[in-house]
């Protein structure tokens, strides 16, 4: 009988562990990789659909309520059922192991948080079959209260992995709250923990917001309830109200935590130590904070009161403020190092290049006056893939590198790696940037067909996806024949200094024979110190 | 710092002063622009691409250079440089960010300000959203078209509804974009400064025929609009 703490080890042979409820947080931390990124495949395919149909003007593939059905769930897989709770795996393998702890303050719960989203993607997309969702993944009232039954499946489906993330939160905050080991003080625990952190506080303070309006949505359609009906005096820019206090915090939620891998990558591959240590954990809690504060940028053009929206152009402008110290603060970090150019770090320095561009574009968005022509168009379409996708995914890409020899105990095949950033990269930037143009030039967002003038620049953005379908192949190929028959990889292969890398790999069943006591922070590279690990990071 | 890096670091400043210049001065990615407001929308355009270029070529520049110039050369295995932080660089990197988040905050908050200003006298004319079509209804003529017809010149203030959903009326060349929403009326002021026949789009996903809902703004000289006028109501009579 296998016991619910049978460690991580040997995937093929122990597939099983894989799929039955265990609550040991390294292989509920595999699950939730796993999971994610099939569900960023689904999602992929989806584009793959829309982008075929957009490479011509004219409807041939999918006719208009086909196409806001493939477009709303591909945003809402992507959003929801990706790149949301890919962090939360990686928290979950890494964040005790950080802070040298054994499990997750919560084990059960941690395991309940994952087991609720394979059913929420199930039920998500088998509303194919009923209608699916067709508002979009914002949903807008009264277009969403009209949607097919498919709708309310949506909202459950939502409902279910908003739940998931505030229970993962809860057992962040909580464990890196109490379970640290001795020695690590506040201010040496590592950027991806600091990240996990700021992101935990925002998923518990908005997502039950969202969850509220789901509520209401659901109970409209389902009820007969008249929150949202204009004839009995609803207001529909309410639901954008409830809806955005939550989405906007969610995109930080999104790249948070991405921002904490790279923290984490950047000095083991330019053998420095972090610049800007505490300006870099505190950046992350200033853009929480202020992550609540600008949602009604996303409103600006819906005729609410004009007084209103001055305010959150200025906090949408002053969130650059820390998220430029992060950027400069990295630069600085390689500077005056010793680049090594391998795949974590290749990915690691595509996620500043691809999303400083979409960064400085979010500022076009925040200033009103732009915002009013280019809102609902392709510009935005651009900048939330040049954060999304070449941001967060970057960064997702770059751990999933960094850390597999740790998660896997092999190592991946570096050739195949460098193929499949390469492929990304270039990708990215085919797909995105020309949508900048289409945008300014006039072309709205989800659309089925577009005018003629427009065709070239779509060409080139389905060519661009073309390249980013294929770019996962060599990534797929690699992490499954690595995984089964890579070469075995030592404890620390990159020479790093946080916690997990001065275990076995992978991570023995507790990750510490003792409880490790720790008397320097993460990041002290470039000094005379003895870097080939003992089985504990204790000093020297 | 040395004077040649002094020097070097000035030569930098200026060129990429003149670059952004250059882009704010050349860049041509809006639409031919046909309304008056949008001349003020365009001059912010410039400057925010101004700044945006050099921002832009200040941090990739200085990534691909990092990475060229500090890439670990075959067989070094030493460490790099052990600095943790510098406060005075830290202060400089987080101050110049925020004046420049004042100075594009105050232009926006002004270029906002003057095309919001509203007209004298405007005509007025009633946009109704309807799935999927557009409706332009005359007050004083009580008469109703499916294209927004306007003379040269005259401000025009649009008020805007919906019979269904949520559709937003966007004007590609008027840079201009307002939604329609059931339940309420929202305002979007322009004037039109160019002759011809410029797309109207809707901007908020509205069902199945979101792509399809478009139409035009036809802008006549004031005499040929008042005969089109004329024509259109005798021709509802």
């Amino acid at each position: 009988m296998t016991s619910s703490r049978t460690p991580a080890s040997g995937a093929f042979q122990t597939l099983r562990r894989y799929i039955s409820w265990n609550t040991d947080h390294k292989v509920i931390g595999i699950q939730y990789l796993v999971t994610t990124f099939t569900f960023f495949l689904i999602g992929g395919a989806l584009a793959m659909v829309m982008r075929t149909e957009l490479s011509q003007p004219g409807v041939d593939l999918l006719n208009g309520a086909e196409y806001n059905r493939f477009m709303t769930n591909h945003g809402s897989v992507m959003l929801f059922l990706w790149i949301i709770p890919v962090f939360s795996g990686f928290a979950n393998f890494m964040l005790p192991i950080m802070i040298g702890a054994k499990d997750m303050a919560f084990p059960r719960l941690n395991a309940a948080s994952f087991w609720l989203i394979p059913p929420a993607g199930v039920i998500m997309l088998t509303s194919f079959f009923v209608g699916a969702a067709d508002a979009g993944w914002t949903a807008y009232v009264p277009l969403s209260i009209q949607s097919a039954d498919g709708q309310s499946l949506w909202a459950v489906s939502v409902i279910l992995l908003g739940t998931s993330s505030i229970m993962g939160a809860i057992n962040f905050v909580t464990t890196t709250i109490t379970m640290r080991a001795p020695g690590i003080t506040i201010w040496r625990l590592p950027l991806f923990v600091w990240a996990m952190m700021a992101t935990a506080l925002l998923v518990i303070m908005a997502t039950p917001v969202l969850t509220a309006g789901l509520v209401l949505v659901a109970l409209d359609r389902l009820a007969g309830t008249l929150f949202f009906s204009v004839e009995a005096g609803g207001n529909p820019i309410l639901w954008q109200n409830i809806f955005w206090f939550y989405s906007h915090p969610a995109v930080y939620i999104m790249v948070l935590p991405g921002m904490g891998i790279v923290s984490e990558i950047f000095p083991v591959f330019s053998r420095k130590p972090i610049f800007g240590y505490k300006m870099i954990a505190l950046s992350s809690m200033a853009i929480s904070v202020l992550g609540l504060t600008v949602w009604a940028h996303h409103m600006f053009t819906s005729g609410l009161d004009p007084r209103l929206r001055v305010p959150y152009m200025i906090t949408s402008m002053v969130i650059a403020v820390p998220t430029g110290v992060k950027i400069f603060s990295w630069l600085a970090t390689i500077w005056d190092g010793k680049i090594r150019l391998q795949t974590p770090m290749l990915f690691s320095l595509g996620f500043i290049s691809m999303f400083l561009i979409g960064g400085i574009t979010g500022i076009f968005l925040a200033s009103i006056p732009f915002d009013i022509h280019v809102h609902d168009t392709y510009f935005v379409v651009a900048h939330l893939h040049f954060v999304l996708f070449g941001g967060a995914v970057s960064a997702v890409y770059a751990g999933l590198y960094y850390w597999f020899p740790k998660i896997t105990g092999r190592m991946y095949d570096e050739n195949l790696g460098k193929l499949h950033f390469l492929m990304n990269f270039v990708g990215t930037n085919l797909s995105y940037l020309p949508m900048f143009l289409a945008g300014m030039l006039g072309m709205p967002r989800r659309v089925a067909d577009y005018a003629p003038e427009f065709t070239s620049l779509n060409v080139l953005a389905t060519m661009g996806a073309v390249l980013l379908g294929s770019s996962t192949l060599p990534f797929i190929y690699n992490a499954i024949i690595s995984w089964a028959k890579g070469p075995r990889a030592s404890a620390n292969p990159w020479r790093g200094l946080t916690l997990e890398w001065s275990v076995t790999s992978p991570p023995p069943p507790h990750n510490f024979e003792q409880t490790p006591a720790v008397d320097h922070g993460p990041y002290d590279y470039g000094q005379p110190r003895q870097l080939e690990q003992p089985a504990s990071a204790a000093a020297d | 710092m040395s004077e040649r890096t002094t020097f070097a670091v000035a030569v930098l400043v200026l060129v990429l002063i003149a670059v952004g210049l250059l882009a704010a001065d050349q860049v041509n990615l809006l639409p031919a622009l046909a309304a008056t407001r949008a001349t003020e929308v365009d001059r912010l355009f410039r400057m925010l691409v101004g700044i945006a270029t050099v921002i832009f070529l200040i941090v990739e520049g200085g990534l691909v250079y990092a990475v060229l110039r500090f890439r670990r050369r075959k067989g070094d295995d030493a460490e790099g440089v052990a600095y943790h932080g510098n406060n005075a660089l830290e202060l400089v990197w987080t101050l110049i960010p925020a004046i420049l988040v004042v100075v594009v905050g105050f232009s926006s908050y002004r270029s906002l300000a003057r095309i919001e200003r509203p007209d004298q006298n405007p005509m007025v004319v009633e946009v109704v959203g309807r799935q999927f079509t557009w409706l332009f209804l005359y007050p004083q003529e009580g008469l109703t078209t499916s294209e927004l017809h306007v003379p040269l010149g005259q401000p025009v203030r649009l008020e805007l509804t919906s019979e269904d959903v949520i559709h937003s009326f966007w004007v590609p060349n008027f840079l201009a974009k307002r939604d329609a929403t059931p339940g309420r009326v929202s305002e979007l002021l322009f004037t039109a400064s160019q002759l011809g026949s410029f797309p109207i789009r809707c901007a908020e996903l509205c069902g199945a025929g979101h792509a399809i809902m478009t139409s035009q703004v036809v802008v006549h000289t004031p005499d040929d609009f008042e005969a089109w006028m004329a024509a259109q109501v005798a021709a509802s009579e």
